[in-house]
Order: structure tokens, then C-alpha cells, then sequence
């Protein structure tokens, strides 16, 4: 019996405060993930001529698939350049 | 590097090292089973959750963008469609010797190819192979092929009628006819006490692959294959946590592990089906243990009271034990989503259940891995002797019907060893998707943190438990 509540105790101990809305080290964790240099992206070469075509995914994907599952409209329809 | 960041990294590779070096330390004594370790099973629970929160903190800081939503794969070789036929060939062949051995066979289990091959080398080996090669179930699967046989056959004969499926598959039914395939199976394997008989098997055998093929004919075959085969369900959940995945055209493709259960279609059903895959092994290691064999008898009793026969009062007391354990990880997991909503009011219960829902799959495998490993490990070897003498007839048509199960291949402890890894590297793996799943659903960081307070709570609690459940089996 004793091993079981030992077995289980982890996960108990980590439970009590979420029930009780205190997230321990939570300050620590969003300072130490803001803080730091963030890197910005590359610079993409621009290109010379402006590609003539560009494909669209056919089938949505990843967090592109999540985000239109969970959209309550859909994005707005984007029109052609006159 | 900033000295921060060089500090976590420090902790994670700590962490990792702790865990590695309990194995290390148990070993030099020689352990040899593990009731015997030298150090208490809870300590065990203790250094996962240890490794948990550490993979959690280092998680929440050094992880900032998703990674896993994209797929980028990269395509190694191409595969040829003969290889594509041949091996439907091969599991229509092996699915034809389990029927023949099954029917003609010695009534025995542990002599008759049908059993072993059923419940070790398909239920346990192929889950395996899935997480390391891809879906190969696609391709060795007998009732898809006899579809595809079918259908091209009809399509020469009467191409109007076979080019559409007759029926439109349902889309409210979602993947319900696999969870309730893998429930059937499981109770068969848990709960049936004839189980192990090999005329019984085959007929079953027959009877599925003839549901199959005939959904497949009147749904499509990739449609109902998709949703209605519990096998193929289960099967292809568990191949997208492969590194290797294998594009339409036949394309061997490389991507990042994990990466595949991020697309994965949640349909009605996902989230049972997932529940139930972890349920039904939970039953299996807690039906083995000492507190089902003391509360069992108690509920039988129950059974036997309201009029039903011995085997039957028993047979409704493990399906209750088996309904309530999917019940319970179906708990646990709806625990930790109305917590990651009390966090923010964005998304729904609903919207969040199916957002995490792929992170449970990892979790499932761990618990096929860490309790059916030694299953895998001994009983698998059966098969050198079962290939020549399927029947278990006295035959021996490789000349291996005398090849022994070796017991010691590996140390007991090795094993448990083996188990617990299993245990946490893939409820870190369930972690990790949950996270990235995180950054694509909050912007605010304090959310996305928040959030995952509550699921590093749902993988202590199911890593605990099984380790639990692992250390309580033969008690």
C-alpha cells in the first residue's frame, strides 16, 4: 500500500497546486523564455522577377489544419490585385 | 549560448544521466528480477517525474517555436509497386496459414501457429515495426489487398459500377467501428476465457476479414480502411510516430519523429480510440496484479448473485475492469483538458480535447512497449519452432521444430530497465507534442506555459501509474 501511494504521490504533488490555480516557477519560466536575444529570421534574397505562378497547398496541414478546424469563420476570401 | 540556457541543458543532460545511471547501478548487483532492485520501485515513479518536469522546464524556455506542425520530409528512394504487391501477397499468405493452422491444427495453444502469431507477433511485434518502419500494416494487410483485388477485377469487368464506392461512409460514425474493434479485440484477449483456442481464433479470423472486405467494397477501401478497420486504424496512428513515412506515389520519405501525429485527422472517435488503446493495456498490467486478484473474487460474487453462471459472472467482471480502466485514462485525460481550459476561455473543451488529442498517442505506445516487451522478447522466439511445425503435428519443415525459448536472452533487470525507458521517453514524446500544439494555440506566453502545467500533470500521472501498474504485475 505504501508503494502505491509512493508510486503515486508524483503526480498528486503536482496536481494540489494546479487545483489550486498556483503555478509554481511560472515567472521563472516566462522571464527565462523571453529573455535572451531573439534571433530574427534570415534575410530572404529577394528575387529578381517576381514568380509568375505560385502554388497553393491543395490540402491544409499542420497549423494551418488546426487553425481552420478551430476558426469560427473562415478567412476572408482574397481578391486579385486590379 | 547564454549562461541560462547552458544552465537548463545542463539540468536536462543531469536529469538524462540520473536515469541512465539507476540501470547501471542496479545491474552491478545483479539483479535478477525486479522485486529484487536495489532500490525501491517508487524511486523509479520519482526519477521519471523528475525527468518529466526537467524535459517540461527546458521545454517551456529553449522551445520556441513549433517544430513538429510542418512536415518536412525528405524523400529517400522509391519504392516500386511490385514491392507494394508482393507484400499483400505475403500477409494474405500468412493470414492463410494462421486460418489453416487455426482449423487443422492441435487444439493446443502453445504448439499452434494461430495463437502465437495472433497475439504476439501481430498484436505486439507489428506495433513495433509500425513505429520504426511506417505503416507497413497498409501494405501486408490481407483484407485490404482482397479489396484492391476485388475492385480492380470489378473495374475491367464493369467499370461504370465499380469506378465510385456504393455507399457514402457515414460521417457521424467517424472512427466509432474501430474503437469498438479494438475493444472486441482486447476483451477477446483479456476477458474471454477460451481464448486461447485456435479454432475459435480462426473463426473470428474469417469473420473479420470478411466485415472488412466487404465495408471496403461498399465504402471505398482507403475510406473504410481509414476509419473502420480497428487494426488499420491502430496501426497507422502508431506509424506516425515513425521517423519514415511513405508518400502516395511510393516515396520512402525521412521526417522528424513525431511530426506525423500533428496531421493527424481527428474524427469522431479519436479520442476513445486513443483512451482505449491505453485502457486496455492499463486493464492488462492491473488484472495481473495483486489488487485486482483480492477485489475480483468480491465483484464476481456480485455477478453470481444477479443469476449468471460461474464463467460468465466471471467474464462480466473483467469486462467491467476493462471498461472502467478506459474509463479512468478517459478521466485522466479529460482532467488535465478542463485544466488547460481554466487557463484561458479562447478555446472550448471540445475544441482543446481534440487540439491535444495526438498527444496520447506516444503514450499508448509506451504502454504497449513497456508491458509487452518480455511478451515480445520470449514468446516471439516461439516462432522459430512454430515456421516448421505450424500445426504443432510433429512436423519440421525448416528444421527448427526443436528450437527452444531462451528465458535468459536478456536479464530480468534489463527488462524493467527496458519498460521504464519505454515509459518516459514516451510520455517526454507526448509532452513535446503537447507543447508545440501550445504555441500554435496561444499567443500569450504566460497562457502557453499555464497550459502545459496541466499537461506535464496528465503525462506524471499516466508515467506514475504505469510504472505502477509494471512494478504491481505478479505481486
Amino acid at each position: 500500500m505504501l508503494t502505491t501511494v509512493l508510486c503515486l504521490l508524483p503526480a498528486l504533488l503536482l496536481a494540489l497546486p494546479l487545483l489550486a490555480r498556483r503555478y509554481p516557477g511560472e515567472r521563472v519560466l516566462v522571464s527565462l523564455r523571453t529573455a535572451g536575444p531573439q534571433r530574427e529570421p534570415w534575410p530572404r534574397p529577394r528575387a529578381s522577377v517576381a514568380p509568375r505562378w505560385r502554388r497553393e497547398p491543395l490540402i491544409a496541414r499542420g497549423g494551418q489544419l488546426l487553425a481552420r478546424s478551430l476558426a469560427v469563420r473562415p478567412p476572408p476570401v482574397r481578391l486579385p490585385a486590379s | 549560448m547564454t549562461g541560462t540556457r547552458r544552465i537548463l541543458l545542463l539540468l536536462l543532460g543531469g536529469a538524462l544521466a540520473a536515469a541512465l545511471l539507476l540501470p547501471a547501478t542496479a545491474g552491478a548487483h545483479g539483479i535478477v528480477g525486479k522485486a529484487d532492485l536495489p532500490i525501491p520501485v517508487w524511486l523509479f515513479s520519482w526519477t521519471a517525474a523528475v525527468v518529466l518536469v526537467v524535459s517540461f522546464v527546458a521545454l517551456s524556455t529553449l522551445w520556441r517555436r513549433p517544430q513538429l506542425q510542418q512536415q518536412h520530409a525528405r524523400a529517400l528512394f522509391r519504392l516500386p509497386r511490385a514491392v507494394d504487391w508482393s507484400a499483400g501477397a505475403l500477409g494474405l499468405a500468412l493470414f492463410a496459414l494462421v486460418l489453416y493452422s487455426g482449423f487443422a491444427g492441435a487444439q493446443i495453444s502453445f504448439v499452434n501457429f494461430s495463437v502465437t502469431f495472433v497475439y504476439v507477433i501481430f498484436w505486439v511485434g507489428l506495433p513495433l515495426l509500425s513505429v520504426l518502419f511506417g505503416d507497413v500494416f497498409r501494405a501486408f494487410s490481407p483484407w485490404r489487398t482482397t479489396a484492391r483485388l476485388l475492385r480492380a477485377a470489378g473495374a475491367r469487368v464493369a467499370p461504370r459500377v465499380f469506378a465510385e464506392p456504393v455507399l457514402r461512409y457515414p460521417s457521424w460514425l467517424g472512427v466509432w467501428p474501430s474503437v469498438a474493434g479494438l475493444v472486441g479485440f482486447a476483451w477477446l484477449e483479456l476477458v474471454y476465457v477460451n481464448r486461447d483456442e485456435p479454432a475459435m481464433l480462426a473463426t473470428l479470423s474469417v469473420a473479420y476479414f470478411l466485415v472488412m472486405v466487404a465495408g471496403m467494397g461498399l465504402f471505398g477501401v482507403e475510406r473504410w480502411g481509414e476509419r473502420a478497420d480497428a487494426f488499420g486504424v491502430y496501426f497507422n496512428l502508431l506509424a506516425r510516430l515513425s521517423a519514415l513515412t511513405r508518400r502516395a506515389d511510393g516515396t520512402v520519405c525521412l521526417r522528424r519523429p513525431l511530426s506525423g501525429l500533428t496531421d493527424l485527422p481527428v474524427r469522431r472517435g479519436t479520442v476513445a480510440l486513443l483512451c482505449t488503446i491505453i485502457g486496455t493495456t492499463t486493464f492488462d498490467g492491473l488484472s495481473n496484479g495483486g489488487i485486482w486478484r483480492n477485489n475480483e473474487p468480491h465483484l464476481q460474487s456480485l455477478f453470481a448473485a444477479l443469476g449468471f453462471n460461474q464463467t460468465p459472472a466471471l467474464e462480466l467482471a473483467y469486462s467491467l475492469g476493462l471498461l472502467l480502466c478506459i474509463a479512468l485514462i478517459a478521466g485522466v485525460y479529460r482532467l488535465g483538458v478542463l485544466g488547460v481550459h481554466s487557463v484561458s476561455a479562447r478555446y472550448d473543451t471540445a475544441q482543446l480535447t481534440r487540439a491535444f488529442a495526438h498527444t496520447l498517442a506516444p503514450i499508448g505506445f509506451a504502454y504497449v512497449l513497456a508491458h509487452y516487451f518480455s511478451l515480445l522478447l520470449w514468446q516471439g522466439q516461439a516462432m522459430g519452432y512454430l515456421v516448421s511445425d505450424p500445426l504443432g503435428n510433429g512436423a519440421n519443415i525448416f528444421g527448427t521444430s526443436g528450437f527452444q525459448i531462451d528465458y535468459q536472452i536478456l536479464p530480468y533487470a534489463t527488462i524493467w530497465y527496458v519498460q521504464v525507458a519505454a515509459l518516459v521517453t514516451g510520455h517526454v514524446g507526448g509532452l513535446t507534442l503537447a507543447h508545440d500544439r501550445s504555441l500554435t494555440l496561444y499567443d500569450d506566453p504566460n497562457e502557453a506555459v499555464r497550459s502545459q502545467y496541466w499537461m506535464l500533470a496528465v503525462m506524471v500521472a499516466f508515467t506514475s501509474f504505469g510504472l505502477w501498474l509494471l512494478s504491481a504485475v505478479g505481486t
